[in-house]
Parts: structure tokens; sequence; C-alpha cells
């Protein structure tokens, strides 16, 4: 069984480009402390903004902070961040579709309105106003982005739902006497895995960069903990004279969300059983 | 008649459409003996796959009033609580349907599903040797290779063998199926039906055939029961019906069969129709839903709807223009 999906896995050239370079951050991430000559968080004011040089591989910051140990302890934040919050947003959107779908009636109407109400709400100023009032700390930004960025998985579980309900072969599993739970994450949770999929490594790269927006904006990771957001908004005043405080954790975001979108692409492929070749 | 299996009594089935009741089933009663192969015969939309999912209680009160008695092996299915329902499906009583393309779960192999039934019922998934000798026994070669395939992987016939194997799998007593040779292509339909004699005669099964071609019921089936318009409008054991059929629908019927027809006539130039169309659910007439077609109508089929009347040895037939 999982024979077939590695074998699909391992010759399809976006997923494994996205995986490689997946692994390669989070081995980064973890080794951070043997890789980085220089604490993240020690000033050094003798070798301010220094252009990146043998010393200093991607330069130093204003304070004469190495930018190299500094994303590398960034990237964990950046990475588990992003992780979590989809994860959390994952599991609620996740049940509550197929709760809405499965079930119709008014418990879909109650979940749809509250979906409404979630997407009523520019998602990124709602999580400024409660980020404002619960203080910002790594945890509370991985709740409140996985809290508000589920309302769109669940309109698309729900109506994946709604379509493969209908379809026969749910018929015959109620006419074999399987239960509706059985039903529900047996049989239909893995037709709508790859639109999951999809929406979890795309959320990822979401998160990802509205993390590094929260720290832009001063109300996510504070300094002088390191992230990638934050490193450019202390960055942005030198950007003129000082490009790589921007250009390299900038760099960082895009290699990581594009990573996760091309895993997310390739693993559609893999789970997709009509793609499978006749054998 | 052997002794009783399935009893159905003065079935009725009204969906509730926009505070609209259609009828779709009225007032339907048959019994299937034991080891019995009941035909159900009937034109698209005339009730036949509502009465197989009324059967089995999976027409939710929410989108149809279900009314009228079933009554499997002396319990009454209507009045049972769901869980003892549910446990009655797949192992009691279970269903083979129309379409294998449709009834597979597309992201699961076959062996997995069929997995699914005995995990179920039996509570401990089976060792995959017994899933090959279910396969096996629907006279599928290569078991080992259609059990760890994706049913998009499989022709039509194989799907409905193993959608076949898995119906019978836990041995239920009753097999309902559902046009079962409809979506198949002509020369596959014969073998699968010979296959379904085949087990149901091995394993001792009742069976119920839900069929719009009276030709495959005429092979198989034992006793009859023709369906127009949701209700049932004759009765009775297939030789009676196709040697004496006395509904004028049921006779219209058997006379369209073109074999029978170029038997008859020896040519095959046109084949008798039956003129005009079934009427839709809700747009019935207040007397015998067959009037407006009916070749032999008389002016009181127009304002009642005929009783059932015994016509014969276990015949019954509902006309008030009985030929006797």
């Amino acid at each position: 069984m999982f024979g077939i999906y590695w074998k699909r896995f391992i010759t399809n050239r976006m997923a494994v480009a996205g995986i490689a370079v997946l692994l390669c951050l989070v081995a980064l991430a973890i080794l951070a402390p043997v890789i980085s000559r220089y604490e993240p968080t020690v000033t050094n004011l003798t070798v301010r903004l220094k252009s990146p040089c043998f010393a200093h591989p991607l330069g130093t910051d204003e304070l004469g902070r190495d930018i190299l140990s500094r994303m590398l302890y960034g990237s964990r934040i950046s990475l588990s961040v992003g992780l979590i919050a989809v994860l959390i947003s994952i599991v609620i959107g996740t049940l509550f579709g197929l709760l809405a779908g499965w079930y119709g009636g008014w418990v879909d109407s109650v979940i749809m309105r509250l979906v409404d109400i979630v997407l009523c709400f520019p998602s990124f100023f709602l999580i400024l106003m409660v980020i404002a009032f619960v203080g910002p700390n790594i945890t509370n930004i991985m709740i409140v982005i996985g809290a508000t960025s589920w309302s769109g998985l669940a309109r698309l579980v729900r109506g994946e739902i709604l379509s493969i309900r209908e379809r026969e072969f749910i018929s015959a599993t109620r006419l074999l006497g399987l239960s509706n739970w059985r039903i529900m994450l047996v049989h239909i949770l893995p037709n709508v895995m790859s639109p999951i999929l999809i929406s979890a490594t795309l959320g990822v790269g979401a998160a990802i960069l509205t993390e590094s927006g929260l720290s832009f904006l001063g109300l996510g990771v504070q300094p002088p903990t390191a992230s990638w957001g934050n490193m450019i908004t202390s960055g942005k005043d030198y950007i003129t004279f000082a490009w790589w405080l921007t250009a390299f954790p900038g760099l960082a975001i895009l290699t990581a969300v594009l990573a996760f979108n091309m895993l997310g692409e390739g693993l559609r492929e893999v789970f997709d059983p009509r793609s499978l070749k006749q054998k | 008649m052997d002794k009783q299996l399935l009893g159905v009594e003065h079935l009725s089935i009204n969906y509730q459409r926009d505070q609209e009741s259609i009828p779709a089933v009225t007032d339907v009663s048959f019994a299937i003996g034991k080891e019995e192969i009941f035909g159900l015969v009937g034109e698209s939309g005339c009730g036949k796959t509502s009465i197989a999912l009324a059967l089995l209680g999976l027409l939710s009160p929410a989108e149809a009033y279900v009314a009228g008695a079933v009554t499997y092996a002396g319990t009454r299915l209507d009045q049972i609580d769901n869980q003892s329902l549910i446990n009655l499906r797949g192992r009691e009583i279970s269903m083979i349907f129309q379409d294998p393309y449709a009834a597979w779960n597309p992201v699961m192999t076959i062996g997995q599903q069929i997995a699914e039934v005995f995990l179920v019922h039996q509570g401990r998934a089976p060792c995959q040797e017994k899933i090959n000798s279910a396969l096996r026994e629907v006279r599928i070669e290569d078991a080992e290779r259609v059990r760890n395939s994706y049913p998009h992987q499989l022709s039509g016939g194989l799907l409905q063998r193993s959608m076949i194997a898995m119906a019978l799998s836990l041995r239920p007593r009753l097999v309902i199926a559902d046009e079962p040779t409809t979506a198949l292509d002509v020369t596959l339909q014969k073998d699968i039906l010979q296959l379904l004699l085949n087990l149901k005669k091995e394993s001792g099964c009742s069976l119920m055939l839900i069929t719009h071609d009276i030709s495959v019921v005429a092979q198989t089936c034992s006793r009859l029961g023709i369906l127009y318009a949701g209700q049932i409008v004759e009765t009775g054991p297939i030789r009676e019906i196709l040697r004496n059929p006395y509904h004028p629908y049921t006779r219209a019927l058997v006379e369209s069969v073109p074999a029978k027809y170029f038997w008859q006539h020896k040519r095959l130039d046109k084949l008798p129709v039956v003129p005009g169309n079934v009427p839709e659910p809700g747009k019935f007439g207040k007397g015998c839903r067959f009037y407006p077609r009916c070749p032999e109508r008389i002016p009181q089929c127009e304002t009642s709807v005929p009783p059932e009347t015994a016509v014969g040895q276990d015949h019954k037939a509902s006309c008030y223009a009985i030929r006797t």
C-alpha cells in the first residue's frame, strides 16, 4: 500500500524538489546551534552593518549581529509557526466541513453562518486585533493564525462532501451496514484528502507570510528573538545601503513558501489514484 | 410459495420536496419466500429502487415519508432500532448495485473495500486469503491482482463480479440485485446473470431481482411483481404471468419482447409498443394509473382504483377489465 505511494512520490520531481528543500530548511533549523558561529542575539557594535564577507557570510545588522545566525534561529520560529498554525486550522476546518457536509440541515446552516462570519473579517486585521488583546508571543500567534484560517478549508471540505455523499458508493457503504462515523472517516475523508493537502501546504506558506507580516508590524515575535519577518522590519531602515539585511530573510521566506507549494502540488498528484497508471 | 422470508405490506413512499408530497410508491405488497428468486419489473422511475432502499430503512425521514410494514424473518424492520438495522445490512440483507463503476469508492482498493464488510460485521479484518477466495467464488481467476486494484483499473464485468463477491461475502439470506446487468454490455449480461444464479443456488439465499427487462426475469425468476407508476399491477408465478398475463400493462410488456414477437410472427418489422409515457409522480389520476394508456379501459377505471383480484393459483392482478 505505502509502497505504491512511495514509488509515485519518489518519481514525482516537483514533490521531491519541494521536500528536499524543506528537509534542508528543517535540518538547518534543528542544527542552528551547531552551524552558527555567533549567538543570534549578542550584539557587537564594532562590526555593525558589515557587508557579506568571510567572517559573516551574509553580513551583519545594525547592531553587529550575524545575519546568518539570526536567520538560522529565525527559521525555527517561522517553520514551527507555519506548521502548527496550519495543523490547527486543518483540524478545525476539516471537522466543521465534514459535519456540515454530511449532516446538512441545521448543523450545516449553523456552521456555514459561522464560516461566513469568520470570512467577513479581513483575517489579517482580525489577527492583529486579537494579538493586540492577548499579547504577542509565539504560542498566541500560532493559535490565532490557526483559529482564523480554517473557514476557507471548511467550505472546501463541505463542498467536496456534498458531491461525494450523493455518489453511489456511499449508498453502497450504508447498505453494507457501516456506521455514520466509519463512512465519514474511512470512506469520505480519503476522497477529500487531496484538496485538504493542497490547502494545507498552501496554508503553511500563507501562515509563514502572516507571521512575517505580523512581525514586520511589530506584533509578532518580539525582538531580540529573531524571526524572518522582524529581521526585515529592522532592516528596512537601512535598505538603501545595506541590502543584505532584508534580502536574505526575504529570500528565505520565498524559498520556504515556494517549497511548500511545490510539495503540495506534488502530493496532490501522488495521492490521486486517478493518476495511477494502468498496471 | 415456500416459507416466507420477506414480507412487504401496504408500503407507500412519499418524497417530500418543497412542502410538496410526491408519491413514488403507493400501497405495494409482495412477499419473497426462502430460496426464491423474486423479480420486480417496471419502467424507469416507477419506484423500483425506492422500494429497495425503503426495505433497508435507507430513506431518510427528512426526504421521504415511508408507511407500511416490512417483515424480515419474523422481525418488523420498520420498527426495530437503528443499530439493529445497521447490523442487518450487509450481513442478512445485502445489495448489488446497478452501476459497478459508481458503486466502488475510487480511493480504496477492491480488497480494502471487501475487507470493510468483514471488519464491520465480524469485528476484525479478514486475512487476504479470505478475500481472495471470496473473489474466486465469483469466478475471478486473477483474484490477487483484482484485490490490489483500484476500481478505475478494472473492467465493468470484473467490478460487477467483485460487487457480487462483496454482497455475498457474509452469506446473506436475502440479496437485492438492483438492475445488476443494465450497465454492462450485452455479452456480459448473460454471464453475470448466470453467475448470480449459480451463487444463489450454492449459498441458498433468496434473490430479489429488480429490472426493467422482462426477458431477464423470464430466464431467472420463479415469481414476479409487475410495477407500474408505483403500484404493483400484477403478481404471480413467472410461468403463469408469461402464459396468461391479465393486466393490460403486463400483456403489453410481454408482447414487446423482440424474441417472442419474432417467434410468433416470423418477422421483426415493427414491435408492438405501449403508447404514451408513465405519468409523472404527483400527476396520477384518481383511478387506475394505467388508465390514460390502457387499450381496454372502461369508464370505471378513471374514477376508482381497481382492487387486487385473484386470477389463478397465487396469481393476482389489479384491473377491472380482467378477461376470464
